[in-house]
């Protein structure tokens, strides 16, 4: 039985090859195929080259299934930059690929969970949207937890 | 990378890794940015968070050797961390836990009334509970249950009312209030009036909630057991559906002393019998299984040798008990201790407190009270303006966290309601009972005679507890002689003088004031009366009887006369109309 092979296009039409029982782990995938039979390229507009290449890493790699969950660990411990995982948080998503991206999620949160409110607005490219006495305010709230 | 960071991060991204942050980083993160306010704060998050990883551990209350009430976490490795205990919560003890809320019952009964906080350590939030129609007279009694439903996440309080001594249990055609459940979203509370308990079933104060159900024990006296008592069954009560049911135990159980805890997600029968070589308690685990059988397993005996075992107060996920032991029974004071079934030995857990005030539940952190403010009082609709101020006050007194300050409460409820002259006949009767027709009673509450009897456990249990439950009131210990209302006032003095070396509770359950006082129309329903006449009728009653005078001198005539209280004034179902009335205070 030959192994088919399915071609997927990044953001920056780079295009990536992966088998097909290997690639259907995303969900976003797996439905493709099953509408159209992804004779063609399957085009991801939303996903760069740089992620695509980390995903395809990921899929090729994961084949014992009872090994995931320690894998799929260390695949997002290896790659313990802040930028670089919410992007890949963001693919994992696009493509339904639920441990990748709970994976991701779980090692951001871990990261910035000890950060200061600036390092996450910093870190999660997020505008401080409160006047300093609105935020002191909401902060007197739980003041121990500062 | 420069490009990519000057892009948003879509909102489902940096709310899949909020879900994912401990409670801790949560509650600064508030202050990030509008969007994570709000989704922090909404309720669908609250009920919906869980930490990851979930950690179980178990959470035990206890009165360290100064009398200071403590509470530690347990973890699985053994490790104990102390909690900040918030002054609400002093003076209370811990009922159990459910989705990250402790609920901690104050023993003090009031005019029908008994608080309980409902608190979660997590966040460091706690709110206060008014339970109406508290019982605790010759015929009936109460208590309290709680458990937070597992799908809507909302915490309900459930109180059941039963008849104290079951052989009166024909004569009575109906139980007043008989089961109430609060549910904390709405700030109500509702009467069913269908599918209740049987009337013959008395109930003990075991509790323990698991999944939706919470389960008690009690005795069923229509069905007696060997022993000629009442045979020992577990009820269970569902949280979605507002039901009783009964669970089957095996028939070696029926004539046992049983109480609750659980093991994981299972029910825990915990059989105490006597071990009669070594003249000691032991207490046997039986487990439920969790499959459609429902049939009980036990699992092993806990006996150890060289010491005794006060109380087990909670299992660990690996499966060992953590309890309450010594190794000398009179000296008063426990240890806390994981006991090791497959070695039959106690690891020591180096905390040290007074004997008989451990209490422990497993425990699971939460959000739930985030949307709440710290402190707030809920309070039961028929309150009119003066038992409100009253209870205000109840607070501050646990605001400045010491025990002077409730005592000092204590002090001014005797003197507002009861007058001077209450207190002379009481000061009266109690001294006829110190004359040489009673000679003994000296001796404390919390002796060593756990051996008189399971029965007497159970109510030592229930009433050594805590000196204030003995000092104010004896009458939580299942004290038998009538109680009406105005005595309950009463004991609180006796308790007073009791400090004379008298014991509280002999006094207070001789005191021959309740046979006077039986005739009469409960001092609760006469405050309710008073509370909503109008300010001329006031004026003229003063002279009704001194207890009048003294309650309606005291009474600040400046709140507003009954029209407002008779608004919302509805006995028959209690109901607050609209939100409004469930008054908020905060301190």
């Amino acid at each position: 039985m030959s192994k088919k092979t399915l071609t997927l296009m990044s953001k920056d039409k780079q295009l990536f090859n992966i088998e097909e029982h290997l690639a259907v782990q995303s969900v976003t995938i797996r439905n493709m195929v099953k509408e159209d039979g992804a004779s063609s390229v399957i085009p991801l507009p939303r996903v760069d080259s740089e992620t695509l290449a980390l995903v395809i890493e990921y899929l090729n790699r994961q084949q014992a299934p009872e090994e995931d969950e320690d894998y799929v660990k260390k695949f997002v411990d290896e790659r313990g930059e802040i930028p670089t995982l919410l992007e890949l948080a963001q693919a994992a998503l696009d493509l339904d690929i639920k441990k990748l991206m709970d994976a991701a999620c779980m090692k951001v949160a871990d990261l910035i969970k000890d950060f200061t409110l600036e390092e996450v607005r910093e870190a999660l490219r997020i505008e401080n949207d409160r006047t300093p006495e609105e935020e002191k305010a909401i902060r007197d709230e739980f003041q121990w937890a500062f | 990378m420069s490009l990519k960071m000057s892009t948003q991060l879509p909102f489902d991204i940096q709310f899949l890794i909020i879900e994912r942050l401990p409670i801790k980083s949560l509650l600064r993160f508030r202050s990030v940015c509008k969007p994570w306010k709000s989704f922090i704060s909404s309720s669908g998050f609250i009920a919906g968070y869980t930490p990851h990883p979930q950690q179980h551990h178990l959470i035990i209350r206890y009165k360290d050797l100064h009398d200071e009430v403590k509470c530690v976490s347990v973890f699985d490795d053994d490790q104990t961390f102390a909690l900040t205990v918030p002054p609400l919560v002093k003076g209370t003890r811990l009922l159990d836990s459910s989705h990250g809320l402790l609920c901690m019952i104050d023993s003090f009964i009031f005019t029908q009334t008994q608080m309980v906080v409902l608190w979660n350590p997590a966040i460091r939030r706690s709110i206060v509970v008014a339970v109406p129609n508290v019982v605790e007279n010759q015929q009936f009694s109460s208590f309290v249950g709680f458990g937070v439903c597992p799908i809507t996440k909302d915490p309900k309080l459930l109180k059941i009312t039963y008849i104290r001594d079951p052989s009166n249990s024909k004569s009575i055609s109906c139980i007043p209030f008989q089961v109430m459940v609060f549910t904390l979203s709405s700030g109500q509370w509702t009467t069913p009036s269908t599918n209740l308990p049987r009337k013959s079933i008395q109930f003990h104060n075991y509790h323990t909630v698991i999944g939706q159900l919470i389960y008690l024990v009690g005795n069923d006296w229509s069905a007696l057991n060997d022993d000629g008592e009442g045979r020992t069954l577990i009820v269970s009560f569902d949280l979605t559906t507002h039901e009783f049911a009964e669970v089957d135990i095996p028939n070696s159980l029926h004539n046992s002393y049983l109480s609750l805890s659980r093991l994981r997600e299972s029910l825990v029968l915990l059989h105490t019998d006597q071990d009669l070589i070594q003249d000691k308690e032991v207490f046997h685990v039986w487990v439920m299984d969790d499959g459609d059988s429902k049939t009980f397993t036990k699992l092993f005996t806990i006996n150890p040798p060289n010491a005794y075992v006060w109380w087990t107060l909670g299992f660990k996920e690996s499966g060992e008990p953590v309890i309450e032991w010594t190794h000398d029974e009179t000296v008063g004071t426990s240890t806390l201790g994981v006991y090791e079934p497959g070695l039959g030995e106690i690891k020591d857990l180096g905390i040290r407190g007074n004997q008989d005030s451990f209490y422990g539940s497993s425990y699971t952190e939460s959000l739930l009270l985030l949307d709440h403010e710290d402190g707030c009082i809920i309070r039961p609709p028929i309150w009119g303006p003066y038992r409100q101020k009253l209870y205000n006050r109840w607070v501050i007194s646990f605001d400045s966290g010491c025990k002077g300050g409730y005592v000092r409460l204590i002090r001014q409820v005797q003197e507002q309601f009861m007058g001077r002259y209450m207190q002379k006949r009481i000061r009266e009767t109690h001294e006829e009972l110190r004359s040489p027709e009673n000679p003994r009673g000296t001796e404390v509450a919390g002796k060593p005679t756990r051996n008189g009897g399971r029965r007497k456990t159970h109510e030592e249990r229930r009433s050594s507890e805590n000196p204030r439950e003995t000092k104010v009131i004896g009458k939580h210990g299942g004290t038998r002689n009538g109680e009406e209302d105005g005595e309950e006032v009463g004991q609180g003095q006796t308790g007073e003088m009791g400090r004379n070396g008298k014991r509280e509770e002999d006094v207070s359950s001789s005191l021959s004031l309740s046979l006077k006082m039986s005739t009469q129309i409960p001092f609760d329903i006469q405050l309710l009366i008073i509370e909503r006449l109008p300010i001329k009728s006031l004026l003229r009653f003063r002279s009704v009887c001194k207890p009048w005078n003294s309650f309606i001198s005291s009474f600040n005539l400046c709140v507003p006369p009954c029209s407002l209280a008779t608004s919302y004034y509805n006995l028959r179902n209690l109901e607050v109309k609209n939100l409004s009335e469930v008054k908020c205070v905060s301190f």
